[in-house]
């Protein structure tokens, strides 16, 4: 019954939730961390859905996870400079600290290491490494009027950085590190300042010191904004670098959204991979018909249908389509009415997918991106799980449809297919 | 409607009890709690997750609810007063009324409500035509008929067994909004003892800290938070209790006299109480008359509705019961599974051991507790103890506040995980009374609804792990010895901990005592509370999964094919029945079993025939009474047992 490998890891699950007990020692906030052990045996024991109980396993680890970040935090803050000196580790370089590091860790086994037979522990490593190069060279406080210390929202961004790394995509495993760089250098370059400098009183004009910060994070999302799907998660997660200040200004909402994503952990992949999944995605509306049927280049389907309908929601994905680019037509719907009117309903790149583009293995290569209306078939678990890249793609007409077909295009690969799944027809 | 007051009550506690700093940051997280809720609905419909969406929004409000009683216990820019925490009860209460209302009432309470139909429309106490007209009634029970007791009047008039005083006081909020506005009255009552309990506490010596810690698990914890939001007298009784306490250790006469005399009123059992209460706070002889008078207007009230002066009781009710029956009913009450404080009231838990440190607790819990013992002895040899068909802890709601001034005295000095497995347990239960108010009526079978859930979950008898003494399980007395155990190491560490502390003060200077001892390893026990909890879950949950020695034909674990329960469901005061399962030819009862042979009882008049583990075993006739029989169940594991003729009413099997 518990066979699904986040049950299998959940001693390994256990063993993070008290490592992030540790590094909230000495707070108020320890127990409460500590009650996330029994909350999972409890889960573990009681719920019997097996979806139901992985995410009551992500929301309770989310739930301690952010309640030791947020004690580490809340004490570093309140403690002096001088009780920060004395637990510092003698010749530890300056800013982070031990739990910090611990949080870190934790943050990226639980969303990529699991499960752990499929881990590649060379390239996880340099990305673990480059991950803590990048808490290392995030601008901190360092002002005599207030405590040294970071901020949650360095490990908002960190681990949002972690997550959208592909591991399996050659130099861009090192995209921590090429970060962990830019970051020095602005800082160097006096770009980005410090968190929490006020500005100079005696400067004529009172411009917030991350101005620059979030000028950059602009950038990025432009890039976002054009850049191929696979490529976008990169940018988004290398914007959220220089989001900081503003991800600290605007909590406990950006904290609670955060926490909220983590509890995704047991399908860190869907992080990774498809967090827009939850806006695109459809619920089935009608009655569906099985069809199961892939077609070459230039073959096609007819399909029969049922009286007294106008609508119909057919469900595609793609076979070695991952290279095509979004809005690529790669069939079509073609529904005539009573009336002998034919609608032709192209398919886009964009409509559906590659059947497996978002696996871990193929997403970062793949130009297709998630489809905008997607039936939300989730596969596997932690950093495996992928959506399948099927897509509903809607044909209407103004009378009762008569008959449907399915075309698929004239110029796709030899080796390309667009399978047809099913067939809805919603109610009116 | 449930929404708007939710909303309401969402704003207006962090609005009441915070302010400045505390109030912004509690408003955030509560908005960040939205978010979460929301971000984590939307990815719940992409994964199918297969939750109750009702329990998902009712958990969600309650834990969205929690929020500012956190911050009222935790942040330090709070407006706390006494008054300030009888509107947040009385917020709460009005916010978790439509919950309790999401099923027709049950029990006792709608005579209670039928007796304040009848004081609005007909002006009397006279139930017939209510009867009569039980459609119409606002009970929403048209099966309702008069309870076994319930008095006749000398010209055919139908009464209520139960003492009119409530139906009395909640008739003008009857008239004024029907069944709301008399459960209103109900919830003022919690109010204004959520607001006596923080005076009490505070009188008491109790820091505003730990009282505003407490004030959310008092106030909105089981059962309080349950029995305010229904038509029960326990509530109002807690309140005219402590109200009487208050008055007694403050020397306020006219405040005890009047608050005892509304505690019997409410219950002639109440009586017991005050009798002690009274030889504790007598001092001249006008008092006594008036107590006397207290004691004796009731008594009259009772005799002239019922022509009985104890009501439904007997004077043969005083007679002591055996030994057997005090160990259920003392025990039963700490740690039962369905009706006892452990699992249904962690909180009061620390009150028990609380008793241990009789001479260190503040004078009010003393007090209170020795004003009652009367009634608890009179109350735990009964064959009702638990409640009968109520909410958990029914007749010791009335006790509550004290025993919660005895947790308060022990709080400050309970380990922090302990405190967030209390707070968290305590915030589950609420949970679920709230999504599932029926479930807070549980049939007296000697299971609850965490071994039963368990048990249809994996087939196995998990049940058997929680402490039963309705129907007493290997659990209960392995539970009572720990009790007494704790109990003695509490009294034993207490007395150590005084000589110590004596000694300290004769000799102030530190004589090189021994770094690691008991209390050092007890400091660092406490420190892992909730991980020698997770080993113990971990523990019971590997060995309730094998078989059990004794598998009870009736329980969860069981699982049933045709065949009816013995006795029926519905059997009034079916916890006095030995039970069963009555199988007919064909019927079948699947269940995990040990293998080889096992002893059998059951009941048939005409004999029966059953298969299992590939084996046909006759029952011989019984005839009325319960007979035993061995059979064997063959390799064990998941065995099938078959009736292949006649019929049987079969009780348990057990492993020899």
């Amino acid at each position: 019954m518990l066979t699904t490998p986040i049950d299998v890891h959940l001693p390994l699950v256990i063993a993070l939730v008290l490592l992030c007990a540790w590094t909230a020692r000495g707070t108020r906030w320890a127990a409460a961390v500590q009650c996330a052990v029994p909350l999972l045996i409890v889960a573990m024991m009681t719920l019997a859905d097996e979806r139901t109980r992985l995410l009551a396993y992500g929301v309770i680890v989310a739930l301690a996870y952010g309640a030791a970040t947020m004690a580490f935090y809340a004490s570093s803050a309140s403690e002096s400079p001088k009780a920060m000196e004395r637990r510092r580790l003698a010749g530890w370089p300056g800013g982070v600290s031990p739990p910090e590091i611990a949080l870190t860790v934790v943050g990226i086994v639980l969303l990529r290491w699991i499960p752990l037979y499929d881990v590649r522990i060379v390239r996880e490593l340099v990305v673990l490494a480059g991950s803590l190069a990048l808490l290392f060279a995030m601008p901190r406080r360092r002002d005599a009027a207030g405590p040294a210390g970071g901020t949650p929202a360095f490990l908002i961004a960190v681990l949002a950085v972690a997550v959208a790394t592909p591991a399996r995509a050659g130099m861009m495993t090192f995209l921590p590190f090429a970060l962990a760089l830019l970051v020095v250098g602005l800082r160097s370059l006096g770009v980005l300042g410090s968190r929490g400098e006020i500005a100079d009183e005696h400067q004529e004009t009172a411009i917030p010191r991350y101005l620059p910060s979030l000028a950059i994070a602009a950038v990025l999302l432009l890039c976002a904004c054009f850049a191929r799907y696979s490529l976008a998660t990169v940018y988004v997660a290398a914007a959220l670098v220089f989001l900081v200040p503003l991800i600290d200004r605007i909590r406990p909402l950006s904290y609670a959204a955060a926490v909220a994503v983590f509890a995704l952990w047991p399908w860190s992949g869907i992080i990774a991979r498809a967090l827009p999944i939850a806006r695109n995605y459809k619920a089935p509306v009608g009655e569906a018909q099985p069809v199961s049927r892939s077609l070459a280049a230039g073959e096609s389907l007819p399909v029969s249908v049922p009286p007294h309908v106008r609508e119909a929601i057919v469900t595609t994905y793609g076979g070695y389509i991952e290279r095509l680019r979004s809005g690529h037509v790669v069939g079509a719907i073609e529904a005539t009415d009573q009336r002998g009117r034919v609608t032709v309903r192209p398919i886009h790149i964009g409509d559906t997918a590659d059947f497996g583009f978002m696996r871990r293995e193929q997403f970062f290569a793949s130009r297709n991106p998630l489809p905008s209306s997607s039936p939300g078939e989730i596969r596997d678990y932690g950093a495996n799980a992928w959506v399948v890249g099927a897509g509903r793609t809607l044909v209407s007409c103004a009378s009762d449809i008569v008959s449907l077909r399915i075309v698929a295009a004239r110029d796709l690969h030899a080796q390309s297919r667009l399978a047809v799944d099913s067939v809805e027809y919603p109610k009116r | 409607m449930k929404v708007a007051l939710f909303i309401v009550a969402a704003l207006a506690m962090p609005l009441l009890a915070l302010r400045a700093r505390a109030l912004r940051r509690c408003l955030g997280t509560q908005l960040g709690a939205v978010i979460a809720f929301a971000i984590l609905w939307a990815y719940g419909r992409v994964l199918h997750i297969d939750v109750d969406p009702y329990l998902a929004l009712v958990t969600f409000g309650v834990v969205t609810l929690a929020i500012p009683l956190a911050f009222l216990a935790f942040a330090d820019d709070v407006r706390w007063s006494a008054n300030r925490a009888f509107l947040i009860a009385a917020i709460g209460y009005a916010a978790m009324i439509p919950f309790q209302l999401l099923t027709p009432i049950d029990g006792d309470e709608p005579y209670y409500l039928m007796m304040s139909e009848s004081l609005v429309r007909d002006h009397d106490l006279d139930l017939t035509n209510q009867y009569r007209e039980i459609a119409n009634s606002d009970t929403g029970r048209p099966d309702l008929a008069p309870q076994p007791g319930d008095p006749r009047g000398a010209h055919g008039e139908q009464y209520s067994r139960h003492e009119p005083f409530l139906p009395i006081l909640m008739a003008p909020g009857y008239a004024l909004g029907g069944v709301p506005g008399a459960l209103a009255v109900i919830a003022l009552f919690g109010a204004l003892l959520a607001r006596s309990t923080v005076r009490f506490l505070e009188d008491e010596g109790i820091d505003d800290a730990t009282t505003r810690a407490l004030f959310p698990l008092i106030a909105f914890g089981p059962p309080i938070v349950f029995y305010a939001t229904r038509i029960w007298p326990e509530v109002p009784a807690a309140f005219c209790f402590l109200e009487a306490l208050r008055g007694v250790r403050q020397r306020r006469p006219a405040r005890w006299i009047t608050a005892i005399f509304a505690l019997v009123l409410l219950k002639i059992r109440f009586g017991l109480i005050a009798i002690v209460l009274l030889a504790r706070a007598l001092r001249t002889r006008r008092q006594v008359v008036v107590a006397g008078a207290v004691v004796a207007v009731p008594l009259l009230v009772a005799w002239l509705i019922t022509g009985n002066p104890m009501n439904t009781h007997s004077w043969q009710e005083l007679i002591p019961g055996g030994p057997m029956s005090y160990w259920r009913g003392f025990f039963g009450l700490v740690l039962d599974g369905a009706g006892g404080i452990l699992f249904q009231a962690p909180l009061y838990v620390l009150a028990i051991v609380a008793l241990a440190r009789w001479r260190e607790m503040p004078e009010g819990f003393r007090l209170g507790i020795s004003a009652s013992l009367l009634y608890i002895l009179y109350l735990v040899p009964r064959s009702e103890w638990h409640g009968g068909w109520s909410p958990p802890l029914r007749y010791i709601v009335v006790l509550m506040p004290v025993l919660a001034l005895g947790s308060a005295a022990l709080w400050e000095k309970v380990g922090a995980g302990t405190r967030a497995l209390i707070a968290g347990w305590t915030l589950m239960l609420v949970a679920h009374g709230a999504a599932f108010p029926w479930r807070l009526f549980h049939l007296a079978t000697g299971e609850n609804f965490v071994g039963e859930a368990l048990s249809e979950r994996w087939h196995s008898d998990f049940s058997r792990l929680i402490p039963s003494f309705i129907r007493p399980n290997v659990a209960a007395p392995v539970a009572s010895a720990f009790l007494i155990a704790a109990i003695i190491v509490t009294v034993i560490l207490s007395r150590r901990r005084t000589r110590s502390a004596e000694r300290r003060s004769k000799d102030p200077l530190p004589s090189g005592g021994w770094a690691g001892g008991p209390s050092t390893v007890l400091r660092r026990l406490r420190m892992t509370g909730p991980l020698l909890f997770a080993a113990l879950l971990l523990a019971a949950f590997t060995y309730g999964r094998k078989p059990a020695d004794r598998v009870e034909f009736e329980d969860a674990h069981v699982i049933h094919t045709g065949g009816e329960l013995f006795p029926s469901e519905w059997t009034v005061s079916r916890f006095l029945y030995q039970g069963g399962w009555v199988v007919h030819p064909g019927d079948t009862l699947s269940f995990l079993a040990k293998p080889g042979p096992s002893t059998l009882r059951y009941q048939s008049r005409g004999g029966a025939t059953i298969e299992i583990g590939g084996h046909a075993f006759v029952l011989p006739p019984s005839g009325a009474i319960y007979g035993y029989t061995t059979i064997n169940t063959g390799r064990g594991g998941h065995a099938l047992l078959r009736c292949l003729d006649g019929s049987a009413n079969l009780d348990w099997m057990q492993h020899d």
